[in-house]
């Protein structure tokens, strides 16, 4: 299945440079991003300090995981739980009539909005069609059953 | 691995980030806000202060987009849209140790916050950010400007 093959590595192209250039600023300026995770009055304790420190390097992580095929699936699902949360996170914010900057990392002054969700939404679910994939191609560690 | 570099990374900053984050320490004494500071500070002042320091020609910075700045603002609030220029002029107007205040739209934005870490990191020292903000400020039915951003 060579059409497969290459959208599959397309899939991860896309997603993981998304994933490691969001990552950049948030890694540059905690400060602004623990102030962003602060504008969704989610997380208690002063706790979005600590967040705004970890979760840019997973990101990061992850998204380089997914490019180069290292921990490919757990990549894939680490990116599919942070996008997961995100959605949620900007769901309660609209219900809750927050008009906020999302911290996305992307666009800078981008608000939480519908689009931003969809967006999220369709990364999720081509990671999804990415995780459901019997066999994964051009990865590095660890080789799995098939291409070993 | 994340949370080794983030926290190996965090500890070797110019400027960590506190593990925990802290409320902003709210201040209501004038005479302590219209000293220069010399190390950097954020604070919190509520809509009285804010009126006085508005009638004591404080300069006020709106973090709103500018779509928003431009349906109304406080007066003389100026725009945030170009952070560059915003940088310009505050150094001219107030230089880097006198106080302004940032707000935006109301205590749930956050964005004033953003904004004043931002132009703390440019060197201002001496930042008030305004939480109430325009929601506060308009429902008051204090005085407000409609222009658009120079």
């Amino acid at each position: 299945m060579k059409v497969n093959k290459y959208i599959q590595l397309l899939i991860r192209l896309i997603i993981g440079g998304l994933f490691i250039y969001a990552s950049l600023d948030k890694i540059e300026n905690p400060d602004v991003f623990a102030q962003q995770i602060n504008n969704y009055h989610l997380v208690p304790f002063g706790l979005e300090n600590i967040i705004a420190i970890v979760l840019p390097w997973l990101e990061f992580i992850t998204g380089i995981g997914l490019i180069v095929g290292v921990y490919l699936e757990a990549s894939a699902l680490w990116i599919s739980i942070l996008l997961l949360s995100f959605i949620v996170m900007m769901i309660q914010a609209i219900l809750r009539g927050y008009n906020i900057e999302c911290g996305c990392g992307l666009n800078e002054g981008e608000m939480v909005g519908a689009k931003k969700i969809i967006e999220n939404m369709i990364i999720l679910g081509a990671l999804v069609w990415l995780m459901i994939q019997s066999k994964y191609y051009f990865t590095i560690y660890p080789k799995t059953a098939l291409e070993a | 691995m994340s949370v080794m570099i983030g926290v190996g990374q965090n500890y070797f900053r110019n400027k960590p980030l506190n593990w925990l984050a802290q409320p902003l320490e709210t201040v209501s004494d004038l005479s302590l806000i219209m000293e220069p500071s010399y190390t950097p500070i954020i604070k919190n002042i509520q809509m009285e202060m804010a009126q006085i320091l508005l009638e004591n020609n404080i300069p006020f910075v709106d973090a709103r987009a500018n779509e928003y700045y431009e349906q109304g603002h406080i007066p003389h609030a100026m725009p945030s849209d170009d952070v560059e220029t915003l940088v310009e002029k505050l150094d001219e107007k107030v230089g880097l140790f006198n106080p302004f205040v940032v707000y935006c739209s109301d205590d749930d934005c956050g964005s004033s916050e953003a904004l004043a870490s931002q132009l703390q990191d440019e060197g201002f020292m001496n930042i008030l950010v305004f939480k109430g903000g325009w929601k506060e400020w308009s429902i008051a039915k204090l005085p407000i400007e409609i222009n658009e951003s120079e």
